[in-house]
């Protein structure tokens, strides 16, 4: 299975002989570039200004495969998915568990993994420090240190509904952040004039490849949700607002950081993306098309690997859904309790 | 039978145990040999005893502070010096064996190893116990011995033994590439299927917890030997009136719980390097040997 990626301008997703097919135009001259059959896709992902034919859309449907929009700010479009395939009960459950003490336990195990992820990230390029750059290390000990501290306290916390708890928990999770995120500047060069998250409207380079590479992580993570038969608008942690994916921004807090952290700083680190790869457009930094292309392809081959769980070597995008898959089944009741995804190192 | 595994044993090895291990693999940066690079390579220079690293029985770890830091040792409580003396008398009891004097005489050694004047618990059940475990060792070696001469007639003497008990006990091997002790002694070693074993003597606690033992020594014999060590099993051997239970947990030493070793031996090291008192729990187990320096 591979996953479609149509980027750039006069390039068309269609059908030919029930063949899904990438045409691109070239001066005069239209030529075919990729040719697959459907069942061979995992997914496709147009960014850029790519278009597709409803016929293709209605071919990839038919055999479950979804497609993203992304735009370059690094926000998810829009989305087309297969019809749901699951039982309404999950849903249900989904819904009810919002006021329940189980919903309450979810958005608690979503933070706990995100900070336990951020921990092992900090920790594993404090080692990797250690001898090059001690001072550097030492910082982000402490960073991982600081964190920890904060852990202890979301620990405390007792399980309750979603409403009752959720300030408590956002507010560790924010301060947890503030020091993962002021740690990690620590390690970044001036030229890139990083200092915190800008979330949504990237200022700085930095925040321009992190925000294409979540997008790309909501992505992955929707398609997750959506086969394990969850609403992805009826999440836990974050609150409901017209239009914003919570349940998908919910799962994705496990991974930021081993799929999208993890590949954003060892671009920079290894100088594989420079400053001069990014300009501002009305106030939001760009990146050109060099450097979008190379995020891309360096997270989506990171989809592709394979990651060794104590049972099994999986894929990170199975990974993902197996994640969704043990929420489903927790809120369903099949399982009597979650523990979430997160990494020693 | 104490390292030896039994049919069942040995059937979940090989069609099981194994072939998953091999499946799923190992990450090579968590292959011993490795312990020159992160996430390996020590990140505080300080080298911890096995037991410390792994215990996990202080819920903050304050037994390595009061160890290492405060250079205190700790209570020798009677299940304390039963697990010491269980486990020199499955060693010497391995000894004989392979010295093929599989009628040697418990109460002689015993008595030579001094124990009551050095450490303190319930002697009359220790021995008795420790004699129980004695006897079962020699008979199950001599057996197996026995019927590898009949199998293999042309086989020598030394080499039956070493194929009959394919087995290094007590091995000697330095933990100093990982910032572990530089004396470090491996229960077990099965040279043969390549398996670290850990010898538990009436433990009650959690049992996957232990599996971080044998994962340590792993660790260790990858870093000195570098080949592979991907299989460990847990021996827990219990007493429960005249008779002596033993049961194994066989398991992959997997990535898992690979880093999860690095991760105490980290934290651990850090509160020596740093001198830095963890605190008291607000619960102890019973049995701790600090107790009475804790105060709880
Ligand atoms: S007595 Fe309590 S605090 Fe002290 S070492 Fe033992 S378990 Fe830890």
């Amino acid at each position: 299975m591979s996953r479609l990626v149509v980027d750039g301008w006069g390039k068309t997703i269609a059908v030919e002989n029930e063949q899904i097919v990438v045409k691109e135009r070239e001066a005069n001259e239209t030529k075919i570039v990729y040719r697959s059959i459907p069942s061979e896709i995992e997914q496709v992902i147009v960014t850029g200004s790519g278009s597709i034919t409803t016929r293709a859309i209605e071919l990839l449907a038919e055999n479950g495969v979804d497609v993203v929009f992304i735009d370059w700010k690094g926000q998810v479009r829009a989305r087309i998915s297969p019809p749901i395939m699951r039982t309404v009960n999950t849903r249900r459950e989904q819904y009810r568990a919002f006021d329940e003490p189980k919903g309450g336990a979810l958005a608690k195990e979503f933070v706990r993994c995100k900070m336990r992820n951020q921990m092992s990230l900090l920790g594993t390029m404090a080692k990797t420090r250690r001898d090059s750059q001690p001072a550097k290390a030492q910082a982000l000990s402490e960073g991982r240190h600081g964190i920890e501290l904060w852990l202890e306290k979301l620990d405390e916390i007792r399980t309750a509904s979603c409403n009752e708890i959720r300030d408590a928990i956002m507010g560790i999770e924010g301060n947890a952040s503030a020091i993962y995120w002021d740690s990690i500047s620590q390690l970044i060069d001036e030229s890139f004039q990083f200092r915190n998250r800008s979330g949504r409207y990237a200022t700085d380079p930095v925040n321009a490849l992190l925000n294409y590479g979540y997008a790309v992580l909501e992505g992955e993570c929707w398609k997750a949700i959506h086969y394990a038969g969850l609403d992805p608008y009826g999440g836990f942690l974050h609150v409901d607002r017209p239009g914003r994916a919570s349940m998908v921004l919910d799962l994705m807090e496990m991974f930021r950081q081993q799929l999208v952290d993890k590949v954003v700083f060892e671009l920079i680190f290894h100088k594989r993306v420079e400053p001069k790869e990014f300009e501002m457009e009305n106030g939001v930094c760009k990146m050109q098309e060099g450097a979008r292309k190379l995020l891309l392809t360096e997270i989506l081959s990171k989809m592709e690997d394979h990651i060794r769980l104590p049972e099994k070597r999986m894929k990170w995008s199975d990974v993902i859904q197996r994640e969704a898959v043990s929420v489903a089944k927790f809120l369903r009741g099949e399982t009597t309790s979650y523990r979430g995804f997160w990494m020693r190192w | 039978m104490v390292y030896f595994l039994d049919e069942l044993e040995s059937k979940n090895l090989l069609k099981s145990l194994r072939p998953k291990a091999r499946q799923v693999g190992v990450t090579e940066e968590l292959r011993g040999w490795n312990w020159d690079t992160s996430p390996l390579k020590p990140y505080h220079d300080v080298s911890l005893p096995m037991y410390l690293i792994c215990a996990g029985y202080c819920p903050t770890s304050r037994d390595v502070y009061l160890s290492k830091v405060k250079g205190m040792k700790g209570e020798y409580t009677h299940p304390v010096t039963m697990g010491v003396i269980i486990h020199d008398t499955v060693g010497q009891a391995f000894r004989e064996a392979k010295l093929k004097k599989f009628d040697a005489d418990f109460s002689s050694w015993y008595e030579s190893m001094d124990y009551e004047k050095r450490l303190s618990g319930n002697f009359e059940e220790i021995r008795r116990c420790a004699k129980m475990v004695w006897n079962f060792i020699l008979s199950a070696a001599k057996a197996r011995f026995e019927s590898c001469l009949v199998t293999q007639p042309y086989g020598s003497p030394e080499e039956l033994i070493l194929t009959t008990i394919p087995f290094l006990v007590e091995h000697r091997i330095s933990g100093r590439l990982l910032g572990t002790s530089g004396m470090l002694s491996v229960d077990c070693f099965d040279y043969m299927r390549n398996i670290i074993f850990d010898l538990k003597v009436g433990f009650k606690g959690d049992r996957y917890r232990c599996r971080i033992y044998p994962t340590g020594y792993a660790l260790v014999f990858e870093s000195v030997y570098e080949v592979p060590v991907d299989i460990g099993c847990n021996v827990f051997i219990n007493f429960k009136g005249e008779r002596m239970i033993v049961e194994k947990d066989l398991f992959h030493i997997n990535d898992d719980l690979r880093s999860w070793w690095i991760e105490e031996r980290d934290n651990k090291a850090e509160i020596v390097y740093e001198e830095k008192d963890p605190g008291i729990p607000p619960s102890c187990p019973d049995d701790c040997i600090y107790r009475s320096v804790c105060g709880e």
